[in-house]
């Protein structure tokens, strides 16, 4: 029992119960009852896990979670303040831009990827709010959408891009 | 804004608070729906009568408990279409549950695309004789043959006075139908479809997106319990693997060959 392992998810501070060994994907379903990161393969072959360390995407599913202490995670649930944060807007929104574009194009199927596919293109957009197809493509390999939603995917992260080209930083 | 109503998942409590469907739900904090009054019993409601498949209430909505699961494929939409039809309420004025074999009617299985075309006519059914059963009490309460009513989203009308009017919510609001379910009320003609055929926004993408929807995975139940399957090394789900090395016990004679 590790005694004292926190762990920053969305911006707070969380004790961890878990083994030290256990996977992130574990701590934040079970200890903090999130529901955005989910389990799909279990072998960080899909991507329904992912989550964000330092804002870079990571597979939860095969993260040990002490070796994210001292990083700041965000998961599904987190990507509205997330954004706030990197727009400097005075107030989250109720969803984050690519949310939302998820929605406008009716993107979303079973939604079991949604939540890898949200975390992996806002990752994207964070840096580039104007990538290409091919840039979009390169960027998505490895996330898995078995109802195969994949074109309107594609046109959620543009439209994404473009409402985030508007909100000014 | 389509609302989609959230039951507990605890089956043991339903059971155990027995006809509990009444009780049992909460409506992000509005009103409860009126349900199917069935006593102790458990399992899905009788189909036979249009309560089990349609709930009016007093905001002028309604519920349509659907046998369907609901996967991505858009079945709740397109029946919600097909119930909205025929009861000439908006796609706004529509509620759904989620399927629980303790609320909704048994609509067989989720399977070979027949969501539509299997159970969208027994919710066609049903929506044409909840509007029937409707137009009856506004016949009586607007003291006009029935036929002379026409109904938009859910407002009941005289053809020819605009001033006389009552709502579905007016006319049952959260009150149960108590009607039978004969499946013999006019249906609407096709010619004169507005909803269905239309493309409307999924009812289920919202709370997906919002990260509130429930996927199975993370369906939990007071006390609930997880089961594993520990496999001996070396063996596969399927085919060649590990063999019993013996079986011991009359009651699994017999088994050997299952590996």
């Amino acid at each position: 029992m590790p005694d004292g392992l926190n762990i920053k998810v969305n911006g707070k501070m969380w004790p961890v119960t878990a083994a030290p060994d256990t996977p992130l994907l574990y701590v934040v379903t079970n200890e903090l009852h999130l529901q955005g990161p989910r389990f799909g393969c279990g072998l960080a072959q899909c991507g329904s896990c992912s989550v964000l360390a330092d804002g870079v995407e990571i597979r939860s599913c095969i993260t040990p979670v002490e070796s994210i202490a001292g990083k700041s995670i965000t998961t599904l649930e987190g990507l509205p303040a997330l954004y706030a944060e990197q727009k400097a807007l005075p107030q989250a929104p109720a969803m984050h831009p690519l949310q939302q574009a998820f929605i406008d194009v009716q993107a979303i199927q079973c939604g079991y990827c949604y939540n890898g596919m949200t975390i992996k293109a806002s990752e994207l957009l964070a840096k580039n709010p104007k990538p290409t197809e091919a840039e979009i493509r390169a960027h998505m390999n490895g996330h898995l959408c078995r109802c195969g939603s994949y074109p309107r995917v594609m046109q959620a992260i543009v439209l994404a891009g473009n409402t985030m080209a508007g909100d000014v930083r | 804004m389509m609302m989609h109503t959230r039951l507990p998942f605890s089956r043991r409590a339903l059971l155990k608070a027995g006809g509990v469907l009444v009780v049992g739900f909460s409506m992000g904090g509005t009103a409860s729906p009126a349900a199917p009054a069935r006593g102790d019993a458990a399992g899905p409601p009788d189909p036979s009568t249009i309560d089990s498949w349609i709930a009016v209430h007093a905001d002028n909505t309604a519920t349509i408990y659907l046998g369907k699961g609901e996967f991505g494929q858009g079945n709740t939409t397109g029946l919600l279409q097909i119930a909205g039809e025929e009861l000439d309420l908006d796609m706004s004025q529509l509620r759904w549950v989620r399927l629980d074999t303790n609320v909704s009617p048994n609509q067989g299985a989720t399977v070979s695309s027949s969501s539509i075309h299997r159970g969208g006519p027994q919710v066609r059914a049903a929506a044409a004789e909840a509007r029937q059963a409707l137009l009856t009490l506004a016949s009586n309460r607007l003291g006009v043959q029935p036929g002379s009513l026409t109904v938009s989203k859910g407002v009941v009308s005289i053809d020819g006075h605009s001033g006389r009017s009552m709502t579905y919510g007016e006319l049952l609001g959260d009150q149960p139908f108590n009607v039978k379910f004969t499946g013999m009320a006019p249906q609407k003609p096709i010619n004169r479809y507005r909803l269905v055929g239309t493309r409307v926004p999924r009812v289920d993408i919202p709370e997906k997106a919002g990260g509130e929807y429930v996927h199975m995975q993370h369906v939990r139940v007071p006390d609930m319990l997880h089961g594993r399957i520990v496999r001996p090394r070396g063996q596969r789900a399927y085919g060649s693997g590990a063999k019993p090395a013996g079986i011991h016990g009359h009651r699994y004679r017999g088994l050997g060959r299952c590996g």
